[in-house]
């Protein structure tokens, strides 16, 4: 009788198991459902911002074509051709409104450069100022483009990544660019998706990493192999070189990639630099596709790779995003990586790596805090920004996802995790892979916008919010685009629209922004780190040459400060080692501050 | 996979200096996947994490200890839940730690509740995977992509595991299913019109390597 009894409860427990995963999912549909259900009014007074998309309004119709690449990859051509849609804020023409760069990836197709006209429009002007036909044949086309003023003449300089022949376009005072590739030395073909104005060396000129992808000896329009895909799903060590362009001046970069340490051949797609330890010089965060990221820490001569050392580097995934933030407002930089994500089949998920309390500078160690934060389940995430949308003193986070929307209904999955299984011999060559057929992979996904609550918390609310796209999104950028102290997103959709969501915050939450000017320093301030200090907390943010995945934000700095703020100062540190504090800033302004002599 | 609960006495231990080279075949298996696993992670970090594959191994083992105490009234040998711990460590692919308890706790419960005549009759830590992939596909998924994708490690686990299995006379189920296998997958791509390596990748991965080796050949059911 007691064998019985006993019996019987343990298949009531055993089943009882069986069903707690589904309670749990019906409650945080349920809490999902409330966030998503609310009006304008509703989730203005909840969240204290809302999205509004009005791309064509602002005159922007833009729509990425994707490239069409050697017939011999034809049947798998959505996979191979997935990537290139990216998106660049820049104010060109230094008139004080920011601009948007945003590239096509077909040959033939047209780049565009949308002036900001002041009055809520935009219009292309990239034809006009010869940056718009870059993609012609036997050049390649654009995968990317990041600014900086490499020859500090006050304008900003245009580098085009593209899978083909990499482009530097001078800046001739906003009226016009010149291409001065060959004078820089740059070299005949890179297949990158990724690249980043930063200066490692501290001389005061803006050098340039470029991160492979395929191999720079391939053609992909003319190809001799169809051996061209990853060795590995995870552990892929066939991709394209990296080079380090050193600036030496007068317009002449020196390639010193492998001198200064840096030989990886990983397959390279995002790469973001930052002043991780303290030591006056940016450290260089890369995540690569089918593999580890990796963490260089830079002595200002030479580059070190400390990924497994410091936690970044051990479990290899699918990175595609690297963006810095300082999520808790403790004057320290999380990194966000997004990876792959779906359900039942294969769950990454994106990393959110924190710096370990009592771990600094050469000691500094991560861990993936992501889970714990609410930003780990996207999809397949590709670019994610930090920035405070909602101007409430903290951080939020902005991803994009979708990778290939075709037909709803059939799916790619089972054929794609079949090969990616196996043998390298089978996964490396691009003959052995099922054909597509018109199947979608992770497609029609929604994104996330997600709120940070300052104590750890981070709440999706795009919905709620209007994020409602499921275009297959690849590229985030942030910029104040119509100077009213507020972040607006631009997202960059492969083989989609251009999509400009205006942002509209509850007045109540204050703001501050700085846009920064070096003199000894290179002139654009990329790596300059500002620290504001305000209602006994800190935040710190740097002027970046390009972050997340193929986007490259504002210039200037935006802080949200909440309600009543009272700020003590803000501290600059100067890439060139200078430190300027100005006491007590406005809130409510824009600052533009100049590097003291 | 794990070996069926083992409630019959082990085989008597070889006298003289056989006794320490000659292994009791129960140990077999999970020496051997203790093996895969330590050189897996060391080589290729295929581990979540540590922690998350220690937590399934306590939790399966725990609840067997408890079950066999309950209705078999001793203290069940924990090999074969050591087994199915360690195998959810492996396969089980999740960000989050409950998924591993959860999963452990399933495997073990599954063997005393699903009986017939007195054997389970289904693989537990299989099931326990099984029934997570379809109750909460959001949070976890299985191993798919490992040990590099290289051919070393694939022909040491081949040989070293034919051996295991041929030592534990279950080779015969393995044999069957590859050449089934590989037929079916010629006969998938003739009619699909997809490249036949397309369709025998997934046998030449690690993941399906676990699966013929120790999932299949498990329990004593399919004998």
């Amino acid at each position: 009788m007691n064998n019985r009894v006993a019996k019987a409860t343990l298949a009531v427990i055993f089943i009882a198991l069986l069903a707690t995963p589904l309670v749990l999912k019906r409650l945080s549909a349920r809490r999902a459902a409330e966030r998503s259900s609310a009006d304008v009014k509703t989730t203005m007074a909840r969240h204290g911002f809302y999205l509004q998309e009005v791309s064509q309004a602002a005159g922007i119709r833009f729509i990425h074509e994707a490239p069409a690449l050697d017939p011999k990859l034809e049947p798998i051509m959505p996979e191979v051709a997935s990537m290139g849609a990216s998106v660049s804020i820049v104010d060109f023409d230094r008139d004080g409104w920011s601009d948007i760069y945003v590239v096509n990836s077909a040959i033939g197709t047209k780049n565009a450069l949308y002036r900001n006209l002041g009055d809520g429009t935009f219009k292309d002007v990239a034809p006009e100022l010869g940056v718009a036909d870059v993609n012609q044949a036997g050049t390649g086309v654009s995968t990317g483009a990041v600014w900086g003023d490499y020859d500090n003449d006050g304008y900003e300089d245009l580098f085009l990544i593209k899978w083909g022949r990499p482009e530097l376009y001078h800046n001739d005072g906003g009226h016009g660019f010149t291409r001065v590739s060959e004078q820089a030395g740059l070299p005949r073909w890179i297949n990158a998706n990724t690249a980043i104005w930063f200066d490692y060396d501290g001389d005061g000129l803006l050098d340039l990493f470029v991160g492979g992808y395929y191999d720079e000896s391939i053609d992909l329009w003319h190809l001799t192999t169809t051996r061209i895909m990853p060795e590995s799903f995870e552990y892929a060590k066939n991709g394209g070189r990296k080079y380090l362009f050193h600036n030496l001046g007068h317009g002449k970069f020196e390639e010193v990639a492998e001198k200064v340490g840096i030989n990886s051949r990983r397959w390279a797609l995002a790469a973001a630099a930052a002043d991780l330890r303290g030591s006056g010089y940016p450290d260089l965060f890369v995540a690569n596709d089918y593999g580890v990221s990796e963490l260089y820490f830079n002595d200002g001569k030479r580059f070190h790779e400390v990924g497994e050392q410091t936690g970044v580097g051990f479990a290899p995934k699918s990175g595609m995003n690297a963006a810095f933030g300082d999520i808790l407002n403790q004057g320290r930089y999380s990194v966000y990586v997004s990876n792959i994500s779906e359900d039942g089949i294969l769950i990454q998920g994106n990393n959110l790596w924190v710096p370990k309390q009592g771990t600094s500078g050469d000691a500094i160690k991560y861990e993936n805090l992501a889970r714990d934060f609410g930003v780990e389940l996207g999809g397949w995430s590709f670019g994610a920004q930090f920035g405070d949308l909602n101007n409430d003193g903290t951080l939020d986070l902005y991803l994009t996802n979708g990778y290939i929307s075709l037909d709803r209904n059939r799916s790619y999955w089972y054929d794609f995790s079949k090969v990616a299984g196996g043998n390298t011999t089978i996964i490396g060559d691009a003959r052995n892979w099922p054909a597509f057929e018109g199947r979608s992979l992770s497609g029609y996904q929604s994104k996330r916008l997600w709120l940070n609550d300052g104590a750890g918390k981070f709440v999706d609310v795009a919905q709620a919010v209007g994020v409602n796209d499921t275009y297959d999104g690849r590229a985030v950028a942030f910029a104040d685009l119509w100077n009213r102290g507020v972040l607006d997103v631009v997202v960059a959709n492969q083989k989609g629209p251009l999509l400009v969501y205006k942002n509209t915050v509850t007045p109540e939450n204050e703001w501050i922004e700085f846009e920064l000017e070096g003199t000894t320093s290179n002139r654009s301030a990329i790596g300059a780190q500002v620290t504001l200090y305000w209602n006994g907390q800190q935040q710190v943010q740097e002027v970046s040459g390009g972050s997340g995945f193929a986007a490259e934000n504002q210039r200037r700095l935006h802080f949200g400060l909440g309600k009543y703020p009272q700020i003590e100062k803000v501290v600059i540190r100067w890439p060139s080692g200078k430190l300027q504090a100005i006491d007590k800033p406005a809130a409510g302004q824009l600052h533009k501050i100049k590097e003291p002599a | 996979m794990s070996q069926t609960a083992h409630l019959t006495p082990p085989p008597a231990a070889p006298a003289g200096w056989k006794h320490f080279v000659s292994l009791d075949n129960r140990y077999i298996a999970p020496i051997f996947i203790t093996c895969i696993l330590l050189v897996g992670h060391l080589s290729f970090g295929i581990l979540e994490s540590y922690q998350r594959t220690l937590l399934a191994i306590v939790v399966s083992i725990g609840t067997e200890l408890l079950l066999g105490r309950i209705f078999f009234h001793k203290w069940v040998h924990p090999a074969s839940a050591y087994i199915s711990g360690i195998s959810v460590g492996i396969l089980l692919r999740s960000p989050a730690f409950w998924p591993y308890a959860l999963c452990a706790a399933i495997s073990i419960m599954s063997k005393y509740v699903l009986r017939i005549k007195g054997r389970h009759i289904w693989n537990p830590s299989n099931f326990g995977i099984s029934a997570m992939l379809f109750l909460v596909p959001e949070t976890v998924a299985s191993l798919s992509i490992q040990w590099g994708n290289y051919l070393l490690p694939m022909l040491v686990i081949w040989v070293l595991g034919s051996v295991i299995i041929w030592r534990l006379r279950r080779f015969h189920i393995t044999f069957t299913y590859v050449v089934s296998f590989i037929a079916f997958a010629f006969l998938r791509s003739w009619i699909m019109g997809s490249p036949w390596q397309s369709e025998i990748a997934p046998i030449t991965g690690p993941m399906y390597q676990l699966f013929i080796f120790f999932m299949i050949t498990d329990p004593k059911t399919t004998v």
